[in-house]
């Protein structure tokens, strides 16, 4: 049994993940409860080494009504990912905020906070980060309409609905050269 | 600039202005990785009188490499606005023209000439160095011939301008001492 074996089985052991399965040969991903978030990622970096925080998304899954985080965590010398996922309301996003663990998880949530509209509490500087004077609903969840708030925000150029299917357009001159 | 009836020192001064434009080459997209190669040896864009300048009081072309985000837009027209008279801006790809391929994008600007005067529009996604060097050729065309006009249309419209990029800037919005000083712009 090698390393990752042996470390899902200890997980298991420890934090009873709704769902514990490996994605590719150098990665675990483990879905635990909100409150075991910290828990788990506490006990992989202080004793099993993954000192190396790789990154923090979001995935939305609209039709379940839930957000999911994705923390993803790295072990330098066993070369070992690790991804703990958790869900949360999709309906009034909250969550604690983990920045104390690793420093750059401040940039990871208030981009998420941005993005999603995922609410982190205790983060020190929830505010605007890349979009400016944004209102409205944030745009990457999945349900904002981006046609809808580009009709409704910009002007078209005039020629735009003519476009041609190639395909089409070309016709025979394509055809005969496929032909040769 | 006085083309209604140029004489001949404005014949000489255009032949000049033709012969040495100075590129703010402003990296907002993926054109500006064609900038590179136009400029170094293999096509070698400085036969035709293009060399980089630093800043953009020392600018005549603004080339706007590809998709413009609303966030960058405000820098652009800032930019512009530092440019001295005679200034010309090139367009390159179709994401200045219509939007390309972000055409429904919540944060890409899709008609560029709402916002600034654009002289040339290079058509392409990416246009080549060879169709940049052609864009070059016709705006070259454009400033002997008087009509690279672009300065004066956005003088002479600004109000029209101002309120384009207001509806699309919103609040958050440049403030006048970029455009509004003593003397006008």
């Amino acid at each position: 049994m090698n390393y990752i074996e042996e470390l899902k089985q200890r997980l298991d052991g420890m934090f009873s993940p709704e769902k514990s399965y490996f994605p590719k040969d150098n990665l675990l991903s483990i879905t635990v409860s909100n409150s075991n978030v910290r828990g788990a990622l506490a006990h992989l970096k202080d004793v099993e080494g993954f000192k190396h925080f790789v990154m923090l998304s979001c995935v939305d899954w609209l039709e379940d009504g839930k957000f999911e985080l994705v923390y993803i965590v790295w072990h330098p010398e066993k070369k070992v990912n690790v991804a703990v996922k958790t869900l949360i309301d999709r309906e009034n996003p909250e969550f604690h905020s983990l920045h104390d663990m690793w420093r750059q998880l401040c940039t990871y949530e208030r981009e998420i906070w941005e993005m999603y509209g995922v609410n982190f509490i205790g983060h020190p500087r929830l505010e605007e980060f890349i979009l400016e004077n944004w209102k409205g609903m944030p745009p990457m969840r999945r349900d904002f309409d981006t046609l809808h708030y580009v009709n409704e925000h910009y002007e078209w150029r005039e020629g735009r609905e003519e476009n041609y299917k190639p395909r089409d357009y070309i016709g025979e001159a394509f055809d005969e050269w496929r032909r040769k | 600039m006085c083309t209604d009836n140029p004489g001949v020192w404005e014949y000489i001064a255009n032949w000049a202005r033709k012969h040495s434009i100075w590129v703010l080459a402003y990296g907002t997209g993926c054109g500006a990785i064609e900038l590179p190669p136009t400029m170094t040896s293999r096509y070698d864009a400085e036969r035709f009188g293009l060399r980089g300048a630093a800043t953009p009081r020392q600018a005549d072309l603004l080339i706007i490499s590809g998709y413009l985000a609303t966030k960058s837009l405000k820098r652009v027209i800032r930019t512009y606005e530092q440019m001295y008279d005679p200034k010309y801006v090139m367009a390159l790809g179709s994401c200045t023209i219509n939007g390309g391929m972000y055409w429904d994008s919540y944060n890409t600007i899709k008609k560029l000439d709402l916002y600034i005067p654009v002289d040339v529009y290079v058509a392409g996604c990416m246009p080549r160095p060879e169709a940049i060097i052609q864009g070059i050729i016709s705006l070259q065309k454009r400033i002997e011939e008087g009509k690279a006009e672009g300065a004066k249309k956005y003088r002479e419209n600004i109000e029209w301008y101002k309120k384009n990029q207001r509806e699309v800037l919103g609040d958050d919005f440049l403030p006048d001492y970029t455009w509004n000083f003593e003397g006008g712009i």
